[in-house]
């Protein structure tokens, strides 16, 4: 027995270190990649570019797609936000998902919307459009009203009505940035086409002032748990998006605040509506589609266009969110399963897909093992000390360095927030991330996890839940 | 392998967060020298406005309190030019802008080329085009031979169109870098009406990219010099080049003759339909209606609705479709003439 | 004089006191100048009562015949003046319409016995009664040496009075907003004097409330603002029940046919594309409040 627990905490223990040690190299690599990439623009002059873009002449016209489930409170906001973008054409479909709160009347009497008979070109099968509507205000904004049919049937609903050549999903709780449409759609208008969808990066609204649309001042929030969420958002940002955008291995673009050219999602299928995560599964799709039609196209993450959103601000949202992300990121690989390491798939199958899988998508469980060895092995006795120990230290690196150096280089580049207090709060905040946050957050992904193998024919009650819940993909 | 002992990652973490803890420093440094630059930039830009608007609008005489001591107060100065170029059109004011920043900016953006950091440069370089500093385009020349990215000679091929359309031509032709469509159109749209159609006038030397953006930009530029050049087009042998030639013509919206449209109705591409049913709309129903009709009962859907809009916009339009609508049987094309008049009706 | 017989079918002085009460102070609130002419008759002295009568008979006819239904044209009391109030018409209009009257009864000789002249008061302000304007062109008239056909003026109510207009500029970048600030502040418009304020977004506009008064509102605003955009102003300005006295401009970068006809549509008076010519602004400004007097 005691040889067998012996043989067991050396091989777990060694192969925990050696799982921790491939992680932190690959985030080492994506976070030196990033560095690179983005100290380059320290100090750059963003306006000049901007500004030059603003003429119709360059720019392409784009639908922003909103999609509401019962949003009668964040709605109108996002929609205002999106009547300030410094972008020469757009659209603005609101796209009512049957809310059981006030959230039609809301919009019709906010934007003065009257009925209007419009000729819609069905595209993506879809649930049934009841009635849309066309703001007396603006004349870009129209209210789509259909049948319940979650995320994924609204947003497909809201492509088969734009008459654009590009859209944009902006979830109907979220702000847009001004400059941030132009940013975002700069890729894209610079490469000619050639990239096909931009996912823009996502920002923690809690503690910014607000009002009618417009984020006047940035503050650190007061809630330990959003201020962690936020060094998190810095960290997936540094280490991964950046990275794997560079090389046109991003799988995941938020769907908070996307473009994608319509020719291209049409021919995916639209978004799923029979996966947890329909905007990865979007993603994943074009990526076949680009290799099987042999083109060269690109999907990018832009590192500056801001999107502000509400984090969740209590343990129990908090842990809704995770468990389903990962339950969602679970089930897309899953359903892609094929792809991994298969050459077809170019570097999509040869590197996003183990990475996704072995540090995203399992990595939880391995760690959770770790924190578990490390109890256990202090019970166990000193044999076990110095595994144990190296372990933790490992965490340290991984955890609290990282988070830390996330922090500061987010600081030196962007300056989200300029109190030098905040940044202080910040650092000392990550120092306690790997005593409560991150096991919470590793037990909340394994329950996905988890949910994900027993909970199969449970999905339909998690759809449901739908986007009222404060929830972004990181 | 190096052996991983706790001796080992304690000094890897203790350097690593040694590292860090300096970096913190210098952020809160850099945060206290810029907070600093930002107090003398606006006190600047707040004792200097009126003396501005005195001097650029008023034409006041010239103020020494204008002349900038320091970089905060060229930033102060950058805003306020970039500011008024934004929002107001003045020959004069331009002139004295361009004037003052040949006399006194030109040693800032002169010292900032040599700079390591490529964000400065860039910086320099969109400030040289923009305040029109003549003075340095030699300097910009000299630049050009050191070793630069994409963005600074795109950036220099912007400044040369300028200052120095002869040598933009002569870059663009020898150039090895190969820009995007909107890129040449944001160069090409700059360019002075004389160096735009020489540019047109070897218009087959181009690569394609060139000339797609030529194109557009000669449709965005509404010059009727240009609607000959792109009549010419219509006929060129790649289909790309034809429609992007008759949708600029559309957009130009001057079609003093249909003939040489007539053939497009009964083009093999829809997109090329398509941009016939746009054309007409720019000239009176009665010479277009017959080929209208045909193009509304088009195989393809967007002609269809291009060509039953561009029916309905016209004054005796709803009454062409209802006419129509009588003595049709294809269903498609009823179809759309019904839902674009009520459309119409709807939103009158 | 007193056997003279007075016209029975024109309105009388006594009569129109009140009307050009009431006349006046609507010029005052719709901007709209009126204009009064006396007529007198120049050869008063010659011939007898009867024939004066007859011939008195004979202007009232004919200046009835003449006037259009929203002129006003009565008699004063002594019997040898008569009075028309031209609504919504400038001296310039009432000087073309003496000119052909005059023709007409000099050249057709039904009319051969009257000899008329007349004088013109151009009515833009409420500081006139209707007495002393009675009283200064009488006097105006009553010089027997004028030569028939002879147009005087009293010129004394013609100037309209000082307005008080308001400006809401609202722009973002501060220093465009100051430069549009100093540049309307400078800007002389005959007969109002401008009240400037700044806002830098929609929202501080509207909790301001200066657009609720009831003077004429000129506001200059960006079609793209923080808190409240451009366009929404616009709709909630134009919904007001008083919303003519706005006379809104918007500037735009968006210079696109859309977000033109977008803007036209809401009913803004102009859009004008940024960058723009301040002193083309100026222009339109000082016309758009010359339009506002006729």
């Amino acid at each position: 027995m005691k040889v067998f627990l012996d043989f067991c905490m050396w091989f777990f223990g060694g192969f925990i270190l050696f799982y921790m040690l491939i992680v932190i190299v690959s985030y080492c690599a994506m976070f030196v990649i990033a560095m690179l990439a983005m100290r380059k623009r320290y100090k750059l002059d963003p306006s000049e570019y901007d500004d030059a873009h603003i003429d119709a002449f360059y720019s392409k016209p784009v639908s922003l797609l909103v999609p509401a489930y019962n949003e009668e409170i964040g709605v109108v906001d996002t929609v205002y936000s999106l009547l300030n973008l410094r972008y020469p054409q757009t659209e603005i479909i609101i796209i009512n998902d049957g809310s059981t709160d006030s959230t039609l009347q809301t919009v019709i009497e906010h934007f003065r919307m009257k009925p209007v008979d419009k000729i819609v070109r069905t595209n993506i099968p879809t649930k049934q459009v009841k009635q849309i509507y066309e703001s007396e205000i603006y004349k870009n904004c129209i209210l789509v009203d259909k049948e319940n049919g979650g995320k994924a049937d609204a947003l497909n609903v809201g492509i088969n009505v734009s008459q654009y050549p590009y859209f944009c999903s902006i979830d109907g709780d979220s702000i847009l940035d001004e400059k941030s449409l132009l940013r975002v759609m700069k890729p894209i208008i610079l490469s000619d086409g050639e990239v096909i969808a931009a996912g823009g990066n996502i920002r923690i609204a809690n503690g910014a002032k607000m009002q009618l649309g417009s984020v006047t001042e940035t503050h650190l929030p007061n809630n330990h748990l959003v201020i962690m969420q936020i060094i998190e958002y810095a960290r997936a940002f540094l280490m991964g998006r950046i990275a794997l955008s560079k090389y046109n291995l991003v799988l995941i673009i938020s769907g908070a605040f996307s473009v994608f050219s319509k020719e291209w999602a049409v021919e995916a299928g639209g978004y799923s509506t029979d996966i947890i995560g329909e905007d990865m599964e979007l993603v994943v799709n074009i990526h076949r589609l680009i290799r099987k039609k042999k083109e060269k196209k690109r999907i990018e993450f832009v590192p500056d266009p801001v999107c502000w959103t509400e984090a969740p601000q209590s343990l129990g949202v908090l842990r809704n969110q995770r468990r389903r992300w990962h339950q969602g990121l679970f089930e897309s690989l899953w359903k892609h399963k094929t792809m991994t390491l298969n050459p077809k798939y170019g570097l999509i199958g040869l590197l996003s897909f183990p990475y996704f899988w072995l540090v995203e998508c399992l990595g939880p469980l391995v760690e959770l093992g770790g924190y578990i060895y490390i109890v256990v092995a202090f019970f166990l006795g000193k044999i076990y000390y110095e595994v144990a120990i190296i372990l933790l230290l490992l965490f340290v690196i991984y955890g609290v360095i990282f988070s830390i150096a996330s922090i500061l280089f987010e600081a030196w580049i962007l300056n989200t927030y300029p109190r030098p207090r905040d940044l202080l709060r910040m650092i000392l905040l990550a120092f306690t991330e790997i005593f409560w946050y991150r096991p919470l957050t590793l037990f909340w992904r394994c329950e996905g996890l988890l949910g994900f193998v027993l909970r199969r024919s449970d999905w339909g009650n998690m759809k449901r839940v739908g986007i009222g819940e404060k929830e972004k993909s990181v | 392998m190096i052996k991983l002992s706790i001796p080992l990652l304690l000094t890897v973490c203790g350097v690593l967060l040694v590292v860090l803890f300096l970096f913190t420093i210098y952020i809160l440094v850099q945060r206290k020298r810029e907070i600093r630059f930002a107090d003398v930039r606006d006190i600047f830009l707040q004792n200097s406005a009126q003396h501005w608007y005195n001097y650029l609008i008023n034409d006041e005489i010239f103020s020494v309190v204008l002349v900038p001591r320091g970089r905060a107060q060229v930033a102060a100065i950058e805003t306020i030019f970039s500011s008024y170029l934004k929002n107001i059109t003045n020959e004069k004011v331009e002139h004295k802008i361009k004037e003052f920043s040949n006399l006194y900016l030109k040693k800032f953006y002169e010292k900032d080329l040599s700079s390591k950091r490529w964000s400065i440069r860039m910086n320099a370089l969109y400030r040289i085009a923009d305040f029109q500093i003549e003075a340095l385009l030699d300097t910009c020349q000299q630049f050009e031979n050191t070793k630069i990215s994409e963005e600074e000679y795109f950036q220099l091929l912007k400044i040369y169109s300028i200052f120095q359309p002869e040598l933009f031509i002569e870059k663009i032709e020898e150039s090895s870098v190969n820009y995007s469509e909107s890129e040449y159109r944001r160069l090409f749209v700059l360019l002075e009406d004389d160096v735009f159609i020489r540019l047109f006038e070897d218009f087959n030397s181009w690569t394609k990219k060139i000339q797609f953006a030529a194109i557009d930009t000669a449709a965005v530029k509404r010059n009727m010099q240009y609607i000959d050049q792109l009549k010419q087009l219509v006929t060129h042998e790649m289909p790309e080049i034809k429609i992007r030639a008759l949708k600029g013509l559309y957009e130009i919206g001057v079609i003093d003759e249909i003939d040489p449209y007539v053939p497009f109705v009964t083009s093999d591409m829809w997109e090329i339909r398509l941009m016939v049913a746009k054309i007409f709309k720019h000239v009176p129903l009665n010479y277009t209606y017959a080929y209208l009709e045909q193009l509304l009962q088009d195989e393809n859907w967007w002609v269809r609705s291009q060509a039953a809009k561009t029916i309905v916009e016209k004054r005796e339009g709803i009454a062409k479709l209802q006419q129509f609508l009588e003595s049709s049987n294809d269903l498609y094309a009823i179809e759309m003439a019904q839902e674009t008049i009520v459309r119409k009706r709807g939103s009158k | 004089m007193n056997n003279l017989i007075i016209t029975e079918d024109i309105m009388q002085e006594h009569e129109v006191k009140g009307y050009f009460e009431i006349l006046r102070e609507s010029v005052i609130r719709s901007r709209l100048t009126m204009t009064a002419v006396f007529f007198k008759v120049a050869n008063s002295s010659q011939g007898t009562d009867i024939e004066r009568n007859q011939v008195n008979h004979q202007i009232s006819a004919f200046l009835k015949s003449k006037i259009r239904k929203t002129d006003l044209l009565f008699q004063l009391a002594d019997g040898m003046h008569w009075g028309i109030f031209f609504l919504q018409s400038s001296e310039v209009e009432v000087k073309a319409f003496l000119k052909r009257i005059f023709a007409i009864l000099t050249q057709e000789r039904e009319f051969q016995q009257i000899e008329l002249k007349a004088s013109i008061t151009e009515i833009r302000n409420n500081s006139v009664n209707f007495e002393t304007l009675l009283d200064k062109n009488k006097h105006k008239l009553a010089d027997d040496e004028q030569p028939t056909w002879s147009v005087e003026q009293v010129t004394d109510y013609r100037v309209q009075p000082t307005e008080q207009a308001k400006v809401s500029i609202i722009e973002q970048n501060e220093i465009f907003r100051k430069v549009l600030e100093t540049t309307l502040k400078n800007l002389d418009i005959h007969h109002y004097t401008l009240d400037v304020s700044t806002y830098e977004d929609g929202y501080s506009f509207l909790q301001s409330d200066s657009y609720k008064t009831g003077h004429v509102h000129l506001v200059v605003m960006n079609d793209i603002l923080p808190r409240k955009n451009g366009l929404e102003i616009l709709h909630i300005l134009r919904e007001m029940p008083n919303e003519k006295k706005f006379i809104i401009y918007m500037m735009s970068e968006r210079n696109s046919e859309s977000a033109t006809l977008n803007a036209y549509e809401g009913g803004v008076d102009e859009y004008i594309v940024k960058p723009f010519n301040l002193r083309l602004l100026e222009a339109k400004i000082k016309q758009t409040f010359a339009r506002f007097w006729l």
